[in-house]
């Protein structure tokens, strides 16, 4: 595996920020998996933990498109030491609550847990990411990466027509 | 000048996706020069929105004092159109 940390649009990614199959109880303990690794990695400090469980409590980030769902938990810009990007495939589908919709649920098999260091910044990263995540084969295989090797390169590909 | 307003919770992520999104569109729909987009929290809505035509978040917000438009549907692109419609309305207002 290619362990070398990839930068997407000033947006790091590498193979440690990745899960396959992460076994979760629910979208609290999938987001507390994912920010105790990024703070394991030094991607961000052990204060984002709290701040991105408390934020998605209050401004939750469940995003329903056609056939599945996402969630792209994150927080302040304090919390950060440098941008990144981790994703979760979920071994199997948690509740999210829908972003600005407090009656809606979204059943999510995708987490990508962004760690934006810079205000305003990585405009061209989250603008492809979301156009891309639109695309329903898109999605879907990048949900049916079976390596994280695969996920990565399934993710770059995201950036490819962009570049 | 329409000025408009993109929240989102942290005014980092989400308000920026939107932001650019509808820049491209109202671009391409002629209105280049005519709108004046800003960024903030959610939590300073209350505050700012009342110097604004219009005001879009991905959260819900209370206390807005300007015209309110919700805008997941630019990030998943679900009812965009619909959303792109009603503002266009207000900003032909």
């Amino acid at each position: 595996m290619e362990n070398t940390i990839t930068s997407i649009f000033d947006m790091n990614i590498k193979p440690e920020y990745l899960f396959i199959h992460l076994d979760a109880v629910d979208n609290m303990d999938a987001i507390k998996q994912m920010a105790v690794n990024l703070a394991k990695q030094g991607v961000v400090k052990n204060s984002f933990i709290p701040a991105v469980l408390e934020r998605e409590r209050i401004f939750s980030t469940g995003l329903q498109f056609d056939e599945t769902g996402i969630a792209i938990p994150h927080t302040d810009t304090q919390h950060i030491n440098s941008s990144a990007i981790s994703i979760a495939i979920l071994k199997k589908p948690v509740t999210f609550q829908a972003m600005g919709m407090p009656d809606s649920k979204v059943n999510v098999e995708i987490i990508f847990m962004l760690a934006i260091k810079t205000a305003h910044g990585h405009i061209k990263f989250l603008q492809t990411l979301m156009n891309q995540l639109q695309n329903k084969v898109i999605l879907h295989n990048l949900i049916n990466s079976t390596s994280k090797k695969l996920l990565i390169n399934n993710f770059k590909s995201l950036f490819n027509k962009e570049n | 000048m329409k000025k408009i307003l993109v929240a989102c919770g942290a005014g980092v992520c989400t308000s920026t996706a939107v932001l650019n999104k509808l820049k491209s569109i109202l671009d391409d729909r002629g209105f280049k020069g005519k709108y004046e987009l800003s960024q903030c929290k959610v939590a300073e809505v209350p505050a700012k929105s009342s110097g604004y035509d219009l005001c879009i978040a991905t959260t819900t917000v209370s206390e807005v004092k300007c015209p309110f438009i919700m805008g997941i549907p630019f990030l998943t692109g679900r009812g965009l159109d619909d959303v792109i419609k009603k503002i266009l309305k207000e900003l032909e207002k």
